[in-house]
């Protein structure tokens, strides 16, 4: 206390950050409502990607959520009654830390449903709209009147027409083998962007909805999302196109959280893992976001505070303890060069923009590789080994590389 | 008149005479001999307590067994085909007056001033019914639809008597009054049977007092029983005309209403119905306000239009191709109907099951209509939807059944609704969904005709209940009945329009019918009225004109 009353003196304007410097060198942990501001205060000034899904009833937005998550958490209907009957948040992998948020409108032409409040505001909170239509829906005026509104206030927000339940055209047969579509991705175009060999019945509609949104989307794509029991082969047709389709059109400094998701899904791992993967991409982004603000020291305890609550997270996760020996394993590892790394890297915040972006990154990737390491340690656990120190160390090492150039930003664009 | 008289003015010729009493002289002597063999037997004295036995056992029923009058008519009586919403709450306000008089005794039943009342007040609550707003609502009843009811009223009454009334064929003014006396001559003749019984045997006397104790309480539950049935019958029959008086239906007299309504008696199910006028009748006037009748003539009913609307290539082409049996409408993926089209199907001709009805010759218009809900959709088909909707006897509301998104056809059942309810004269058209492409219900690979969805079997029969059933939920009693089909091009894919749809509509035909026949009358009526104001205006001048001219000249 003397200590902080010397320098609080010593540099009265500089307080805060005083405060903080000096509960980080006395070791005082965050507290619960601090953590949550300063988490709620980032998660403002951070743009987390935002999909919004717009789309009548039953055609298919919540399929695409549960594709480009590999998670359950957004209910698909049986298609013939409304199932999402409120726009809902969904944050994924989950609230605390999010790498990806999706709105997911309740059904437009559902009876007794008015968008309008919904679609005016959500448009000021959405990086990205994908809209669904059914192929062979022709009645859509619900969606294309709300849609116009859309384009003409927010000119610059990038729409994705995802054309869904492409089996509509051929009731009965099963998806056209080898894929017709494979690497056909259609811009805002006069001529047709559908390659040859498809039949007359699936261009004809393909073609009259590409009319009908003519000048309302950035890009189109043809998808066939069903579940697995229904027996088409892919069951998830177009999801690369999908995932293509939406790098191209999100903004730069937000392609990243995306790359992050594509790493959670093709990692060919357990369950287990790939929830451990996506909670550790969420934490080490906001982590990264904390390290970005141009200020030296004020994320440090912010982001030791996000470090501890993954480790629980994880634990939990693992159904593993977190005892006394996995602290000093861990403090082994990681530990003493972590205090010493955020030091120095702190001290490069004073040079402006490069100094906070460099900074960014290393926090990103520390936390990652934290992450990393600690989830092939409780599996590990859980398989009866105990893991050496060296180890971890060794697991720790190799994932900081990744993490650190996980969260660089893309080259030719600004980090914000 | 006695009965040499009657014989005289061969009422009852002797022929008949003569060959009843042979058919019933050997009944006669078989009962006579009967008590003789009784009497012979010595059995007679234990056949003798029968009599007060079976009194006493009449009465004991009477306290047990309770009338039910008020039971019976919890259920209004069947309501006239041709009835409208506003008549059926009509209906509920008579049924609650019958309610209300149910419990009363039999003098109170019979009570002319109470008579009165409960007519003044059914013909109060029914005015202010049908006339809601009117200071004077008793008063809103023009004088000729007065006449008009009382005519009604007097013809049915001649009808009704002679075929209830025993004998009534017999009865002049002088029997009327005889009859009167009858009850008198009756109850003296028991009397004097009664003393003599009891000249003969003393014991007859305890007979005689278990009679009569026995006998006054039975008759009079009988009676009050009788005279409640009676005077409820009274009241529906006046409840009846005082509704057909302020429904508007006497406006064109009572020959008119007849001759419309007449055929229509309160059978309902039947398809004794208004048949085809011709059986070439030129269909491209159906609906349009022509009309070939007079004002006295009766409405001629026209074929029964089945309406079909719904969203863009939701399948009503479809569904009327499969209906007909041939092409007769153009389909494709893409939206193909783009004005309403008629087509004239005779009944006899086409497979609906109806065949051993005798509706043979009984013609229907299906209307093809242009699809809701998509942004080509112009205001002019707008404009053909809602005049077809509203010249629709039945609609067909068809949906898809995999695309759940139904704002639009739940608006456009709410605006059909909210104009007929604007329309209390008319009588709304039964409403049915149809269901199409449940080819397409998850799982969407599989295709077997989903014959039994009412008791799923299969995924696919589970997923077109649970898409029935979501329909019937957010439709609610909007529409009669919601049935699966699939009408698809692919003759393998063909499902339900003829097993589920075809018979459905053939059950609605009498429902059509009437839908039409009243439609028609207001329009005939409506159409005629100002017609007739310059007719009676020059019959009168013409009138005054003659009399003024014959009394100058004579």
């Amino acid at each position: 206390m003397v200590a902080d009353v010397a320098l609080a003196l010593l540099f009265p304007l500089e307080l805060p950050v005083m405060w903080n410097l000096s509960r980080w060198l006395t070791g005082d942990p965050l507290d619960e409502a601090e953590f949550e501001r300063q988490r709620s205060d980032l998660l403002g000034t951070m743009p987390v990607p935002t999909l919004w899904l717009l789309g009548k009833t039953g055609s298919g937005k919540s399929s695409i959520v549960q594709a480009l998550t590999g998670s359950s958490a957004a209910v698909v209907g049986p298609g013939f009654r409304p199932e999402t009957r409120a726009t809902r948040v969904f944050d994924f992998p989950e609230a605390e830390t999010p790498l990806l948020r999706f709105l997911d409108t309740r059904g437009l032409g559902e009876a007794g449903y008015d968008a309008t409040a919904d679609v005016a505001e959500l448009s000021t909170r959405s990086s990205l709209v994908i809209v669904t239509v059914r192929l062979t829906d022709q009645a859509l005026e619900p969606v294309l009147a709300p849609l116009r509104a859309l384009r003409r206030k927010h000119p610059a927000l990038p729409v994705l027409l995802a054309i869904t339940c492409l089996h509509d055209a051929y009731p009965g047969q099963p998806h056209p083998q080898p894929d017709p579509f494979a690497g056909c991705l259609g811009g805002q175009s006069a001529s047709s962007p559908w390659p040859p060999g498809l039949s007359s019945e699936l261009v004809r509609c393909l073609e009259a909805q590409r009319q009908r949104f003519a000048g309302l989307y950035d890009q189109v794509v043809p998808l066939d999302f069903t579940p697995e029991e229904h027996g088409y082969d892919p069951p998830l047709w177009g999801l690369d196109r999908l995932r293509t389709a939406l790098l191209e059109l999100l903004p730069p400094a937000l392609r990243v959280a995306l790359r992050g998701i594509d790493e959670v899904q093709s990692a060919l791992q357990s369950l287990y893992d790939r929830q451990a993967l996506a909670l550790t991409l969420g934490a080490s982004r906001l982590a990264a976001a904390a390290a970005a603000v141009p200020v030296p020291w004020v994320d440090i305890p912010f982001v030791l505070a996000l470090q501890a609550r993954l480790v629980q997270r994880l634990a939990r996760l693992y159904q593993q303890p977190v005892d006394r020996l996995l602290w000093t394993q861990l403090g082994t590892a990681v530990g003493g060069r972590l205090a010493l790394r955020m030091l120095v890297r702190e001290a490069l915040k004073i040079v402006p923009w490069v100094g906070s972006a460099a900074n960014a990154a290393a926090a990103g990737g520390s936390v990652y590789a934290t992450g990393r390491a600690l989830a092939w340690y409780f599996q590990q656990r859980r398989l009866g080994h105990l893991p050496t120190a060296e180890e971890l160390r060794g697991r720790y090492q190799s994932q900081l590389q990744r993490g650190a150039e996980l969260w660089m930003p893309e080259r030719g664009s600004t980090a914000e | 008149m006695d009965a040499r008289t009657w014989f005289y003015r061969g009422v009852i010729p002797w022929r008949v005479v003569v060959v009843a009493a042979l058919w019933l002289l050997p009944v006669a002597a078989a009962g006579v001999l009967g008590l003789y063999a009784l009497w012979k037997l010595r059995l007679f004295w234990w056949t003798w307590w029968l009599g007060p036995a079976c009194w006493l056992l009449a009465w004991w029923l009477t306290r047990v067994w309770k009338p039910s009058l008020t039971g019976a008519h919890d259920a209004p009586p069947p309501a006239a085909v041709w009835s409208t919403p506003q008549d059926a709450e009509a209906d509920r306000l008579i049924a609650a007056l019958q309610q209300r008089v149910a419990d009363r005794t039999a003098a109170d039943l019979v009570d002319l001033n109470r008579v009165r009342a409960d007519v003044e007040e059914l013909a109060r609550s029914l005015a202010a019914h049908y006339h809601p707003g009117a200071t004077a609502p008793l008063e809103q009843v023009t004088v000729p639809e007065l006449l008009a009811v009382v005519r009604l009223a007097l013809e049915d009454l001649e009808e009704w008597l002679p075929a209830t009334v025993p004998g009534s064929r017999l009865l002049t003014i002088e029997r009327w009054k005889q009859l009167r006396n009858a009850p008198e001559w009756l109850a003296r003749l028991r009397d004097l049977t009664w003393v003599a019984s009891v000249v003969w045997n003393p014991a007859n006397l305890l007979r005689l007092l278990v009679g009569r104790w026995a006998g006054q309480q039975v008759t009079g539950a009988l009676q009050t029983e009788l005279v409640a049935t009676a005077y409820l019958r009274f009241l529906d029959r006046v409840g009846f005309y005082l509704k057909e008086l302020n429904s508007g239906r006497l406006r064109a007299g009572a020959a008119t209403y007849r001759a419309t309504f007449g055929d229509h008696r309160p059978v309902a199910g039947s398809l004794a119905g208004p048949r085809a006028t011709a059986p070439g009748a030129n269909p491209e006037s159906v609906g349009s306000t022509q009309t070939s009748s007079t004002h006295t003539g009766s409405t001629k009913p026209e074929p029964v239009s089945l309406v079909l609307v719904g969203q863009t290539s939701s399948g009503k082409s479809s569904v009327i191709n499969a209906l007909v049996g041939t092409q007769v409408a153009r389909v494709d993926v893409l939206p193909e109907t783009r004005e309403v089209t008629r087509h004239q199907v005779d009944l006899a001709a086409v497979d609906w099951g109806v065949g051993d009805r005798g509706v043979g010759g009984t013609q229907v218009t299906l209307l093809d209509t242009p699809g809701y809900g998509a942004v080509e959709t112009t205001a002019a088909q707008r404009k053909a939807i809602e005049t077809a909707l509203r010249g629709a006897d039945v609609v067909l509301l068809v949906l898809d059944a995999h695309v759940p998104a139904r704002e639009p056809d739940v608006r456009q059942l709410a605006e059909l609704q909210r104009w007929y309810a604007s329309q209390p004269r008319l009588r709304p058209p039964p409403v049915v969904a149809v269901l199409t492409h449940i080819d397409l219900l998850p799982p969407p690979l599989v295709w077997q005709p989903p014959c039994g969805w009412r008791e799923p079997q299969s995924a696919k029969e589970r997923s077109v209940q649970g898409a029935v059933e979501a329909v019937r939920a957010l439709l609610g009693s909007g529409v009669v009945d919601v049935l699966p089909v699939c009408a698809q091009q692919d003759p393998t894919r063909q499902w339900g329009v003829v097993e589920e749809l075809a018979p459905a509509l053939t059950r609605l035909l009498p429902a059509g019918q009437a839908t039409s026949l009243v439609r028609m009358f207001e329009q005939d009526v409506n159409h005629n009225r100002w017609r007739d104001v310059g007719r009676q205006s020059l019959r009168l001048g013409g009138e005054v004109w003659q009399a003024w001219v014959e009394r100058r000249l004579g």
